[in-house]
């Protein structure tokens, strides 16, 4: 008989996003300040005013690099690899991980690190990607740097920014512009990153179903998804399936997917019910690669799946019947 | 030095707790001393005869990243992720430094085999010294470097980071050889004889150059990544970390490539560290779950010895020769096994 060895928790990593002067380096230290009774570490690639001392700052050059495993090809950050790697082989556990990238990143190394690491799989899980946009200049942003769109498009949270320095009534088109590109985050809006701090950190269990249903939009199969005038309008395609999955067929399926449309997905996440576990199966993934675990009971709640595509050139009807070919 | 039997043992093991997470381990060139540091910013030298700490070195603010003692005398280099590096020299009580602190953490330090000079690598950039004074510079990396290590010959100092390895001149930093390889090497190891360096790599692999010819050689199958690459002391055998068993790869004349590893059998979990002993075909491994094992390799493919840790092991090390070969081995709750290797 195995004997299981009992799991540590897993280290929340939060990472921060944003332009240069959208107010990254404010909220981290808003965080860091609001938690002194916890271990924090700063992963930040540049140089921000730091007001906090009680917690880690390490400071690191973004080190992007090719990794080929198994037959996913993916970018990872080989200074994370290295330093959080290191930040595990100390006695004094860290509560929170922070990482704040440089203004012009793309987070889907940052994530796929976290992915594809295993030693960083047994001792972090990635809490969220919180993306600030600076409300001043953001419609500008969005169409001249394609890195904005991304780093909206994997945002778990996004924080509109600044809003005391702009119009009052630029702020509503500016959320319907973001929710164009990524339909689940949750928005919130702020001025100096003065946002309940609660709605950013500890969002890695919130309820897809939730953020979905509050997007109804997203999920109307009858509104016509345009075709995009460009292939690369980022969209949000929400699929919600009532019978359950055979577990093998769709992991497999959705493996698959990610790996010959990888590129144009940026990021998947789904809760999907299985025939025969009563338990709810969590899917997520960035570009090719799939993160699978079993997570709660359904118990009272009618099973129902949902899956999100974020990405480009994604059709709708086809993910559909490729997850419908997969259920039990 | 004989060669060892299926006797070895580890022998009259003495058992010590530090109040840190080991991040190094050290023995001193007689075997008199065992140094451990650790993520307290300190160094703790232990006493091998008794078996207790003789004498703490708070040598850093913040965890220490690296240790190496001269192989000749009782001087030790230190390497902190405060970005400092300093030569503590015997009886240790200030140091001479080598590197002051910076935003950099510095990672790697290394002795090359007469004492001659050492090197530590801050970022991507690895610092050369004779004795207290900087001699060379490399120029900067695109990328941190992982491993650092001096030629056999001393002459050059060799490098691994992403893209594969690079050796430079000990002397004037000046690059005198790319081994290039796409991918990311974690860890660097030259052959004693000069005849070969090999690294473990972030893709789960392990990649070997025959030198001088360059020609090379890719070790893969491993489920976990094999950090740490160990040649034997007449450079016929590679070992290698990163699996349940330990992978010995023959580097006789024919090279690993295409053939099959011995496998040492007695691990239950991943091994993350080992180390041959200087001279003697003795292995000393240590895995995740806390098991250190003695191997004789290629002879003997299960364990002479076997002990064991509470957590997961964080260093392994050989120290000192002949009748006073020892051993040591560390664990992530600060319990440092150690003794003397009986090779009977």
């Amino acid at each position: 008989m195995e004997l299981v060895m009992p799991r540590k928790p897993r280290i929340p990593v939060t990472i921060v996003t944003g332009l240069l002067g959208a107010g990254k380096t404010t909220l981290v230290n808003r965080i860091v300040t609001a938690h002194p009774g916890q271990r924090i570490a700063v992963i930040e690639s540049e140089r921000g005013e730091r007001a906090v001392d009680h917690a880690l700052v390490v400071r690191v050059d973004e080190e992007l690099f090719e990794l080929s495993r198994g037959c996913a090809c993916c970018t990872v950050r080989g200074d994370l690899i290295r330093v959080l790697g290191d930040l595990t082989r100390r006695r004094d556990r860290f509560d929170r991980i922070i990482i704040e990238t440089t203004g012009l990143a793309d987070p889907g190394p940052v994530v796929q690190t976290l992915f594809v690491d295993d030693e960083l799989q047994d001792a972090f899980r990635l809490d969220g990607v919180v993306t600030l946009i600076d409300a001043q200049h953001a419609s500008r942003q969005l169409a001249s740097h394609p890195e904005v769109r991304d780093q909206v498009a994997f945002a778990d949270v996004l924080v509109i920014n600044k809003l005391d320095l702009v119009d009052a009534d630029l702020a509503d088109p500016l959320e319907r512009r973001l929710r164009e590109i990524n339909a689940i985050a949750r928005v919130l809006r702020g001025r100096h990153g003065d946002v309940a701090l609660a709605e950013v950190l500890e969002i890695a269990g919130f309820d897809l179903g939730r953020a979905l249903a509050a997007q109804p939009s997203s999920f109307d199969p009858d509104r016509a998804i345009a075709a995009p005038p460009h292939d690369d309008v980022v969209t949000t395609i929400g699929l919600e399936l009532a019978q359950p999955f055979d577990e093998a067929r769709v992991i497999a399926w959705l493996r698959r997917l990610l790996q010959h449309r990888g590129h144009d997905i940026l990021r998947m996440r789904g809760i999907l019910a299985l025939a025969g576990s009563a338990r709810r199966l969590v899917v997520h993934g960035v570009h090719a690669l799939l993160d699978t675990r079993l997570d709660t009971a359904w118990g009272d709640q009618p099973l129902r799946s949902q899956v999100v595509f974020i990405g480009t050139q994604l059709d709708r009807e086809g993910l559909r019947a490729g997850l419908a070919s997969c259920l039990a | 030095v004989t060669a060892p039997r299926d006797r070895a043992d580890l022998d009259r093991v003495q058992r010590v707790t530090i109040p840190a997470y080991p991040t190094a381990l050290a023995w001193s060139p007689t075997g008199a001393l065992l140094a451990v540091a650790g993520d307290h910013g300190a160094v703790e030298l232990i006493d091998a005869t008794t078996g207790t700490i003789a004498r703490r070195i708070p040598a850093h603010a913040g965890p220490i990243q690296a240790m190496a003692w001269h192989p000749r005398q009782p001087s030790l280099i230190t390497a902190g992720q405060d970005g400092a590096a300093r030569l503590w020299e015997s009886p240790f009580d200030a140091p001479i430094e080598l590197l002051g602190p910076g935003p950099r953490w510095a990672d790697h330090a290394c002795w090359s085999v007469t004492g001659e000079r050492a090197a530590v690598t801050v970022g991507g950039r690895a610092h050369v010294f004779s004795r207290a004074s900087r001699i060379a510079i490399t120029p900067p990396a695109a990328t941190a470097l992982t491993g650092a290590a001096f030629t056999p010959d001393g002459a050059g100092l060799g490098v691994a980071g992403y893209g594969g390895v690079r050796v430079f001149d000990a002397t004037t930093g000046r690059i005198t050889r790319t081994l290039a390889w796409n991918g990311s090497l974690l860890s660097i190891a030259f052959a004693p004889n000069g005849r070969a360096v090999a690294g473990g790599c972030l893709d789960h692999s392990v990649h070997c150059w025959r030198l001088p010819s360059g020609s090379e050689a890719h070790l893969g199958g491993y489920p976990a990544k094999p950090r740490r690459v160990a040649f034997s002391h007449d450079s016929r055998w590679l070992a290698t970390a990163g699996d349940t068993a330990i992978s010995v790869w023959p580097f006789d004349k024919q090279g690993p490539s295409g053939r099959r590893p011995v496998q040492l059998e007695g691990h239950q979990a991943i091994v993350t560290e080992l180390v041959y002993a200087p001279g003697l075909e003795l292995l000393l491994s240590g895995d995740r779950d806390g098991t250190v094992a003695l191997w004789a390799p290629p002879k003997r493919t299960t364990p002479v010895a076997r002990m064991r840790l509470a957590g997961k092991v964080t260093q392994v090390a050989w120290g000192g020769s002949g009748a006073g070969l020892r051993w040591a081995a560390a664990d992530e709750h600060g319990v440092v096994l150690l003794g003397p290797a009986r090779v009977v």
